[in-house]
């Protein structure tokens, strides 16, 4: 009698082989999709936290935080003074000298500041999308800026042609409340995302005055170039959507875009705490209508 | 089969200006800048529309060249151009970053940028051609 030999030939197998094969194929393109979703969305999150930090500050204080503090740069931005609305009290009470009242005090890149609070990483102050960078001595980058208006970052009050409409967040120490933006709280930028500059790059060194805030002089994730004070701190890398230029002039001073890793624009949080992706490919006049909170422009629709 | 193509072909056309609608009609703006002879090394090129003067679009200058793409691009008309590019390396590196200070020296001729509005350089962009610009400073 012949034996009878249970088994698989080559071929079965090769083919079996082959058919997972293309089945994973299909699979792992859907995966890294469903990453880039949920990375996205935590990135939302966090701006809709951000939200509501800002509007408890507001109530508690009946004012917003300034962009940065009375003495300018150096001395902490608002990333300090919002702590405690984001659950990080205990790091909030390690910080000193927030606003230079000494202004031979310890700044944000001296002792005790520079182990206490500003080479903390905080979660919610982070995009998983983005690549995390320490651009200096371990000090951190973070992923949200606020609304510093349509000029540069010093707010110029004319820029080539564009007028400064007013912006939440003011970089002369001095506050502005969600009272005060008259444009209306749904049509006005709060904050936005930024991306963490590579290597020595500060764009998205919010604990430092110049990187604090956002401006919509240019468009989101603009392929003309953020402005940084000085070349050793502009690692200008266009293909990865950072192109930078380290010369400021009087016509194309210091100022930063917002941008994001997301394919097809930028997340932003409105003065309503509503939370909407814009467009890369926005009309620029409605980006900066956007982001005035006096401008009086008719038109904010995109 | 031709049948086929002939059907296609309405729809492909349609699918390309879904794809052109969401540039809103800008188009992409490309070209060269020479300064005293040579590639300007490093810069930025801006648009001001000639109606209001709002800028409208910014380049970065790179070894003499810029690009602007149709997505962040100009709608066609006529622009008056603003021309930068300041004297690299004048500040020193500071042990952790800080003021910002003044701006750096402006190197080129000033009727491309401080002076643009009393001595105004336009250049025209237009709808469906290629837009070079080419611009030779002296």
């Amino acid at each position: 009698m012949r034996k009878v030999r249970h088994g698989f030939t080559l071929i079965e197998l090769l083919v079996v082989i082959a058919i997972i094969a293309i089945l994973i194929g299909l699979l792992l393109p859907a995966v890294q999709k469903v990453r880039e979703a949920a990375a996205r969305s935590q990135c939302s999150n966090n701006l809709k936290q951000l939200g509501l930090a800002f509007h408890n500050y507001n109530d508690s204080q009946n004012r917003l935080p300034p962009a940065t503090g009375p003495s300018g740069c150096c001395w902490g931005t608002w990333q300090v003074p919002i702590l405690p609305f984001i659950e990080q009290d205990n790091v909030f009470k390690l910080y000193v000298n927030w606003g230079g009242n000494d202004s031979t005090g310890p700044r944000y890149s001296g002792a005790p500041n520079t182990t206490n609070v500003c080479n903390k990483r905080f979660k919610v102050l982070t995009c998983p999308s983005d690549i995390p960078n320490t651009p200096f001595g371990g000090l951190t980058n973070h992923n949200y800026a606020v609304n510093i208006g349509n000029t540069g970052n010093a707010q110029q009050a004319s820029l080539n042609g564009i007028v400064f409409g007013g912006a939440p967040f003011l970089n002369s120490g001095k506050s502005t409340s969600i009272q005060t933006i008259s444009d209306g709280t749904s049509n006005t930028l709060l904050a936005a995302e930024v991306l963490q500059g590579q290597g020595s790059d500060l764009r998205g060194f919010t604990w430092w005055g110049d990187a604090a805030g956002f401006t919509a002089y240019l468009p989101p994730n603009s392929t003309s170039p953020d402005v940084i004070y000085t070349t050793g701190y502009c690692n200008n890398q266009p293909n990865a959507g950072l192109p930078c230029t380290g010369v400021p002039t009087s016509t194309a001073p210091s100022m930063m875009a917002a941008r994001s890793r997301h394919s097809g624009g930028v997340q932003v949080l409105f003065g309503d705490g509503g939370v909407r992706l814009v467009p890369n490919s926005i009309n620029l006049a409605i980006w900066r209508a956007l982001a005035t909170s006096m401008g009086g422009e008719a038109n904010t629709n995109y | 089969m031709t049948r086929g193509f002939y059907f296609l072909l309405p729809a492909l056309l349609l699918l390309s200006l879904g794809c052109s609608g969401s540039t809103d009609g800008r188009v992409e703006v490309e070209g060269t800048v020479m300064f005293k002879n040579s590639p300007l090394d490093q810069g930025t090129i801006q648009f001001m529309t000639k109606e209001k003067g709002e800028m409208a679009g910014m380049a970065q200058i790179k070894d003499g060249k810029f690009h602007l793409p149709a997505q962040q691009g100009l709608t066609p008309g006529s622009y008056r151009i603003v021309i930068s590019s300041g004297e690299a390396g004048t500040k020193a590196t500071e042990s952790a970053p800080g003021e910002s200070g003044p701006p750096a020296k402006e190197r080129i001729p000033k009727e491309y940028n401080v002076d643009s509005l009393k001595k105004p350089v336009y250049r025209d962009v237009v709808a469906g051609q290629k837009n070079q610009l080419e611009f030779n400073i002296p």
